[in-house]
């Protein structure tokens, strides 16, 4: 049996929740993406990201 | 313009939802590589647009959005079937909290590429991100009726498809 206790869809994550594999296996999902190292070309795409803010001269009032 | 205060924020933001973002990619497109190149030009052209973003709105129904335009661009350009890598799949044995079943992700991967993009897409927004129903109708660009139909109708099919045919698995009555 399945509890509707909350009209969220954030419901579906929450312990309070009876237990629903279907939920279980797409969180199961996200974690097993989000267990992983990020690869390489993120990291270069967040340094050029640091690198253009860097380079932003800071807010100071004229 | 944003200042650099606020531009690293925003980037913090953007680290932050790297993972989702990543989980998003894969569950549509099916591939690592192919989802990691959306993420990483939906990144871009996030971090291009950020001067659009209205600070204190909801940066992650934002992102997505932007992640999912990426995904039917690249859908219509393909218009290819991509299945999911062994690799992947064989990492994904989980069991349930409660140990009583097995569930392979590999066959929930297998199977959400099964389902129409719609209800997919809501699937992994609300179900695998955590999305509110509010947030995954802005991500979508649809009410949040629809979501809770296509959420509805998506779990039942999902459910069936990894039950199969005999549905001698317990998910698909639990959903």
């Amino acid at each position: 049996m399945v509890e509707k206790k909350s009209r969220k869809g954030r419901a579906m994550y929450g312990s309070a929740m009876a237990f629903d594999p279907v939920t279980a296996a797409l969180q199961q999902l996200h974690q097993a993406v989000a267990s992983e190292e990020v690869p390489e070309e993120f990291l270069r795409i967040l340094d050029e990201i640091d690198a253009g803010i860097a380079a932003a001269k800071p807010s100071t009032p004229q | 313009m944003a200042s650099a205060d606020a531009d690293r924020i925003f980037r913090d933001q953007l680290v932050a939802l790297i993972p989702s973002l990543r989980t998003f990619a894969r569950g549509l497109c099916g591939t690592r590589d192919l989802a990691d190149d959306m993420v990483q030009d939906a990144m871009m052209r996030g971090w291009a647009a950020r001067a659009s973003f209205i600070p204190g709105s909801n940066f992650r129904a934002w992102m997505f959005m932007i992640l999912r335009n990426q995904f039917y661009t690249t859908l219509r350009k393909n218009r290819r079937t991509v299945s999911l890598e062994p690799e992947f799949a064989e990492r994904m044995l989980v069991e349930s909290p409660a140990q009583q079943h097995q569930i392979h992700l590999a066959d929930v991967g297998k199977a959400l590429l099964l389902l129409p993009p719609e209800q997919r897409e809501v699937l992994l927004l609300v179900g695998a991100n955590g999305l509110s129903y509010d947030e995954a109708a802005d991500v979508v660009g649809c009410a949040i009726g629809t979501i809770k139909s296509r959420l509805a109708r998506g779990r039942k099919a999902l459910a069936a498809l990894i039950d199969g045919p005999t549905g001698n698995s317990s998910i698909g009555r639990a959903a």
